[in-house]
């Protein structure tokens, strides 16, 4: 080999080691990047390419390739972890806001309205004609109904407020895919470029914790991107998605597909997604539903013992909270005296229904016996607000005598219990019985007392034998005791119920928070153990490569000195 | 294992924000003195403070039944036991108005004070407590007995509650031992012998037989005083019965208010010193951190390179 040669090696050594200590000042560069790889350039010794019998040294050194420190494996476990560490930690905030509702640590909470209000009664029944009881009694009923308002009203708002933060999170998949197909198309044509899937790979890091997606990489590295089998990025292409609410007010997200708007709202599977359909369509219509049952059946109960009694005035069968199912009752002779919530479950699956009930002589299609001789009913529901009507099967009717001449029935369906009193003959009348029942939606924010005027309350069983009459009163605050509510409980239970779920609600979220708060930091540790910058570790590098350098150019001093020493030899 | 610096932060942040943490929550037990700020802190805990709760604002409003309840039977039955003298001051007029040697003018003065008697009665049964009479029915604000000494309202006993189950009759109504509806005779003869059984009718007929200096009907008298005389002790008995239940139940919610107050402060109130060794225990741990923290991650290779 010439003299010459080592020329070259010095410059292979010097244009690598200027490669290796641009590799490390990179590092050095992004150590606090996040989602940034550590790069490492690969040396490799250059063969000499001559085919000699006896050893002959190479060519110098080269760079083969720069390197990305990458666990593939590690990689996709720490984004699926960290797309549930955002569910968890999502959820975890909303579920800390029912909490707060439901707070019964401070003294602010419904259980002492509750007391408070059944107290009241007692009260009035102690001095049944005293003015200050009867008003103090109007108050605390309100107080209560503003207790249960405002809570309602505190987890609606907590819907809305979910909704709004979905609708960002599904603008910012959006910015989110149209980068990484951008980036896509960029990686396509330069294999090479490191740094890009670095960004790539923070992007769908992101991505994960927004909503748990599917990822594979096409033969020219670009990512395809599905959600439960719809796809959002295919190679170059983006698929926008979107959220709107549908009419039952439940929140729907689709992609939109050149041919088809898929709703892909089943498919969103983890992420703060994920975490605000759990909460919004779960967990908070839940205790909604609970606070609408218990006001339904606060004031159904209440109101069919208050109107058997009378005022200081002397009327009776006034109502004592605004009714909050809707009754109507166009023609025949019997009465619907109570809607009540029996069943929360499958009450708040039918939840925005209406309902019929019809009498008849005759029977007829979906009609049944009750009796002997028998009449005949039928009850249907409409979920259009009364345009298409359909026939449901309830439970068979209880008869039972109210009293000598009276009778009242009992209907069980769809989580409500219907109370219609009437005698077999006044049901069907010519042109027989029909009841239109619609519950209110948002019955727990409607939930108030009917009247202001204190001589109302109807502390008297018997409208002659006043003020002293406390019958009534004793009989209504003796209520607190009795299974009113749905599930056969007791008003304090019924919510002692609530506060208790959404402790233990809060509690789990909590420790599955915390759980994959470790998993999450685990993974990281692990995956900075690969990928991570080490300060001490680039100094080394910079210390070893800059020697080399110098190394290097010392060698090419030493070349030319050879070559000076050749040229003086021959020049003599 | 091949340890970065970045992996020095994540530990060193983590740890200091669960130190914070827990300093935090040990901060807002102290604050509040309670161990449960919302029910996750202990779901089924906060369920039985609710409950306890429910239970000590019963028997707060309890014992306000039990003070109405007892204001009305304590006046029920000093009001029988007024009626009880008089009925024996009766008694002993009755006597002296039979003795033989006694004549028609000393009979009308005994009479004047027989009337007197009478009227103290009538006002007895038409006591009231607050706006309410206690000898009348459901019919509160009505005087039991009208101004022709007959009974004028209805009978039914007015009940209140004084405990969950527990009721108390806090009326009598005047028929039972002054008067039925019958009016008080105003002329004799004839005497309504019959009608001795009641406490009015009593002291009127006798009035009226002194007034009318029949001896007959003295003796009479003082038979009808005597079981009139039962009637009432009867009813004192009665009432003594209903105050004996009422301290009862008093007396068992003073214990069970205690016992409530003690598992409440059980289950939500914080252990004030162990909350403190831990939170100084969190500081230390916390202080340490930082110091080795602020030590550690200042240098590296780099700081050596010249």
């Amino acid at each position: 080999m010439p003299v010459i040669g080592l020329f070259d090696i010095g410059r292979t050594t010097l244009l690598a080691t200027r490669r290796a200590l641009d590799t490390t000042a990179h590092n050095v560069a992004n150590a606090a990047t996040p989602g940034y790889t550590r790069q490492e350039a690969m040396l490799e010794n250059i063969p000499s390419g001559t085919m000699i019998g006896t050893g002959v040294s190479g060519k110098g050194v080269r760079i083969i390739e720069v390197r990305r420190m990458y666990d593939a494996f590690t990689s996709l476990q720490l984004m699926n972890e960290k797309s549930n560490l955002s569910y968890w930690n999502t959820y975890n905030k909303g579920v800390i806001k029912i909490e707060n509702i439901f707070n019964e640590a401070r003294d602010t909470g419904i259980s002492p309205a509750i007391t408070g209000f059944f107290n009241s009664w007692r009260e009035v029944a102690q001095n049944p004609q005293g003015h200050t009881e009867r008003t103090l009694l109007i108050k605390n009923a309100e107080f209560l109904s503003l207790r249960i308002n405002m809570a309602y009203k505190s987890l609606n708002d907590l819907r809305s407020e979910i909704f709004k933060s979905s609708v960002s999170l599904v603008n910012e998949v959006n910015s989110i895919t149209s980068r990484i197909a951008d980036l896509n198309e960029k990686i396509a044509s330069s294999p090479g470029a490191l740094d890009l899937k670095d960004q790539r790979d923070h992007l769908l890091e992101r991505l994960n914790q927004i909503a748990k997606v599917t990822t594979f990489e096409d033969n020219v590295g670009r990512y395809n991107i599905l959600i439960g089998g719809t796809p959002l990025v295919d190679g170059g292409k983006v698929y926008r998605m979107s959220v709107s609410t549908d009419v039952n007010d439940n929140m729907q997200f689709f992609v939109n597909l050149p041919d088809e708007m898929r709703n892909v709202t089943n498919h969103i599977a983890g992420g703060e997604l994920k975490a605000n359909l759990d909460l919004r369509e779960n967990k908070i219509n839940d205790f909604m539903h609970r606070l609408n049952a218990f006001a339904i059946n606060l004031s159904d109960t209440i109101n069919l013992h208050h109107r058997r009694g009378f005022g200081l005035d002397g009327i009776g069968g006034r109502n004592f909270f605004n009714p909050l199912v809707s009754i109507t009752d166009p023609i025949g002779g019997g009465t619907v005296t109570s809607v009540s919530v029996v069943d929360v479950g499958l009450y708040s699956r039918n939840i925005n229904k209406q309902y019929r009930i019809d009498y008849n002589t005759t029977g007829g299609a979906g009609y049944q016996p009750e009796g002997t001789p028998p009449i005949f009913w039928r009850v249907q529901e409409s979920t259009d607000g009364g345009a298409t009507w359909t026939t449901i099967d309830p439970t068979v009717p209880t008869n039972v005598a109210l009293a000598v001449g009276t009778d009242f029935r009992t209907l069980t369906f769809n989580g409500i219990m219907v109370r219609i009193d009437g005698a077999p003959g006044a049901l069907i009348i010519p042109g027989g019985e029909r009841f239109d029942i619609n519950p209110r939606l948002h019955a727990a924010q409607e939930l108030g007392v009917a009247f202001s005027d204190p001589t109302r309350v109807a502390a008297a069983l018997d409208g002659t034998m006043l003020p002293g009459d406390n019958r009534n009163a004793r009989a209504i605050a003796d209520l607190i005791n009795q299974p009113i509510m749905a599930g056969r409980s007791t008003p304090v239970d019924f919510y002692r119920s609530m506060v208790a779920d959404a402790g233990v609600e809060a509690m789990s979220a909590k420790t599955s928070l915390r759980f994959y708060n470790t998993l999450v930091e685990e993974l990281e540790r692990k995956r900075q153990e690969i990928s991570g910058v080490s300060l001490d570790e680039e100094a080394a590098n910079l210390i070893k490569f800059q020697k080399l350098f110098e190394a290097a150019a010392r060698m090419i001093r030493v070349a030319d000195e050879l070559l000076t020493t050749l040229i003086n030899m021959t020049g003599r | 294992m091949r340890i970065t610096m970045q992996m020095f932060y994540d530990r060193f942040i983590s740890d200091m924000q669960k130190n914070m943490e827990a300093i935090f929550r040990s901060h807002e037990q102290l604050s509040t003195g309670k161990r449960i700020n919302r029910p996750s802190d202990d779901p089924t805990a906060m369920s039985r403070v609710v409950g306890y709760k429910t239970q000590i604002s019963a028997i707060d409003q309890s014992k306000r039944a039990i003070n109405t309840a007892k204001d009305s039977v304590e006046s029920m039955e000093s009001a029988m036991r007024n009626l009880n003298g008089i009925i024996t001051r009766a008694r002993e007029l009755a006597i002296r108005g039979a003795t033989g040697s006694v004549d028609a003018g000393a009979r009308r003065m005994i009479a004047s004070e027989v009337d007197a008697l009478l009227q103290s009665a009538i006002g007895i049964a038409n006591t009231r407590v607050g706006e309410r009479y206690i000898f009348s029915g459901f019919q509160s604000n009505v005087a039991p007995i009208d101004a022709s000494g007959a009974f004028a309202t209805d009978n039914n006993p007015v009940s209140i509650d004084i405990y969950a189950g527990i009721t108390v009759q806090i009326n009598m109504p005047a028929n039972r031992v002054f008067n039925d509806a019958t009016p008080l005779m105003t002329t004799a003869p004839p005497y309504d012998t019959a009608a001795g059984t009641f406490v009015l009718q009593a002291l009127n007929t006798l009035s009226l037989a002194l007034k009318g200096n029949d001896v007959g009907i003295i003796q009479q008298s003082l038979t009808n005083l005597d079981s009139v005389s039962g009637r009432a002790l009867e009813a004192i008995g009665e009432i003594g019965a209903t105050l004996n239940k009422i301290n009862t139940i008093e007396k068992y919610h003073n214990d069970r208010n205690h016992n409530l107050n003690t598992y409440l402060s059980k289950d939500m109130d914080a252990d004030i010193a162990r909350v403190v060794s831990e939170m100084a225990q969190r500081q230390t741990a916390l202080e340490g951190l930082r110091t080795v923290a602020t030590e550690f991650l200042r240098t590296s290779l780099f700081d050596f390179i010249r």
